[in-house]
């Protein structure tokens, strides 16, 4: 192209004054002129058009990256916040795993003591039953029996069997067994520490660690029946 | 085999494709591998002007992150990055159109090539080129940087429009064909559909007057 920066500085729109007068002056006239800025002018209209399908092209390019980044952003809050669920989950499974382990340990029945402490003045006959089903470790006949006890009389000695009988049983019933341990544990009877104590351990089995540790605290202060273990459960728990 | 499933039409991997069919489906079907085969049917349809969105996509995709990468290492910063990737883009696909690209080398080394010359050039012309190596300046003198590759400025392109204003879609494409694809007579009238070349020929000439007649009447450009 002979005229080519004449063109260029034409198309960009540098040629000013008197030189652009020239340039169209001579363009009227100049075939050759005419030729090539035809196809300065062809050749940069397509180089425009495709520059502005390239434009598109990267644009398209950058949305995919940043959505592929934001997608990425937030795989990593879900990944953190099922990290976050799966740490408090297991912080509250493992607790109750361990308190669990810790029942099992201490779990043990009282000793069939009560016709030697309480022969009853209701039925003796029906206690000494219930009692030998306790001792022969048919814990449900023992707890029908000593809910029918408990149902003739309230006493004491009942309910507290009646409760043994149930946290024994294959599948006790704890928020049973609690209740009634909450209604001998405020009695304070002749049975209280030992009440206390299983109440303890049920708060702890139910995964009820604060009540627990207040019942094992109680029992780790009165330095009585079963302080020593509850002192050792509470350093565990 | 292609077949249709409702709206959609589907391609059985594997077989061979016609040109036609290579440039209907693109590259994106799976033929393009590693190895670039299917380089020479995306070329075909590159030019014949089939299917170039799809492939011009492709072939950015492919090769802007380590086009990129490579510039980055000279210190460009990503809009120089950015423009210099998409001038050699550009040059690439005015010589596949001009039958200047002789697959030499895969597309992918020949962008890249054009990309690294550009870039020189560039910094030989801001003064830059203490910056890069005696072997990198030996490959600029040995090489052609297409010094006569240039693009109007962004911003500058309204100046076209009015010069182009009011010329048919016809004409701009017989011109473009001439001018920028560099076709002969006889493959503008295939592309045309015009009877022979002369009637290519004519036509090229009167779209020239044409356009000389819309520059007169148009009031000066600034």
């Amino acid at each position: 192209m002979k005229n080519a920066a004449h063109i260029k500085s034409y198309l960009e729109g540098s040629l000013e004054g008197e030189e652009l007068q020239q340039f169209e002056d001579r363009l009227k006239h100049d075939d050759n002129l005419a030729e090539e800025l035809a196809e300065a002018l062809i050749v940069q209209h397509n180089r425009v058009n495709l520059k502005d399908r390239l434009e598109g092209i990267h644009s398209g390019m950058q949305r995919v990256s940043e959505s592929r980044n934001q997608s990425e952003r937030w795989s990593m809050a879900a990944a953190i916040a099922i990290i976050c669920v799966i740490t408090v989950v297991l912080n509250l499974i493992q607790p109750m795993g361990w308190s669990n382990s810790l029942y099992r340990m201490h779990f043990e029945t009282a000793p069939p003591i009560a016709k030697l402490r309480d022969p009853g003045s209701a039925s003796v006959a029906s206690l000494e039953e219930a009692m030998s089903f306790y001792i022969n470790g048919d814990y449900v006949r023992a707890e029908k029996a000593f809910a029918s006890l408990a149902q003739e009389q309230q006493k004491e000695v009942y309910n507290y069997y009646l409760v043994q009988s149930m946290l024994a049983s294959l599948e006790p019933d704890y928020q049973e067994a609690l209740r009634i341990l909450d209604s001998l544990v405020a009695q304070k009877g002749g049975y209280y520490q030992q009440t206390l104590w299983y109440r303890a351990l049920v708060h702890m089995k139910m995964g009820n660690l604060r009540d627990a540790k207040r019942d094992f605290t109680a029992l780790s202060d009165q330095a009585g029946y079963k302080s020593k273990e509850s002192n050792e459960i509470l350093k565990q728990l | 085999m292609i077949f249709r499933l409702g709206s959609r039409t589907f391609l059985i991997i594997g077989e061979a494709l016609s040109i036609d069919n290579f440039c209907k489906f693109g590259p994106h079907n799976g033929r393009m591998s590693k190895d670039n085969r299917g380089e020479q049917e995306m070329l075909e349809c590159l030019k014949q002007g089939m299917n170039e969105n799809a492939i011009l996509e492709w072939i950015y995709r492919q090769n802007f992150a380590s086009v990129a990468n490579m510039l980055k290492a000279y210190g460009q910063q990503p809009d120089d990055i950015k423009d210099v990737f998409q001038e050699a883009v550009i040059i690439f696909y005015e010589n596949v159109k001009r039958d200047k690209f002789r697959r030499e080398s895969s597309i992918s080394t020949y962008i890249h090539a054009i990309a690294r010359r550009r870039m020189l050039k560039r910094l030989r012309d801001e003064g830059k080129m203490n910056t890069v190596s005696m072997d990198e300046e030996d490959l600029l003198k040995s090489t052609p940087v297409e010094d006569d590759f240039w693009m109007i400025q962004y911003g500058q392109e309204k100046r076209l429009e009015r010069l182009l204003l009011g010329l048919k879609e016809d004409c701009l494409k017989v011109l473009t064909y001439f001018y920028y694809e560099h076709l002969s007579m006889k493959e503008i009238s295939m592309r045309m559909k015009f009877k022979n070349e002369q009637i290519a020929r004519n036509k090229k000439s009167k779209c020239l007057t044409y356009l000389r007649r819309l520059w007169n009447q148009t009031p000066n450009l600034d």
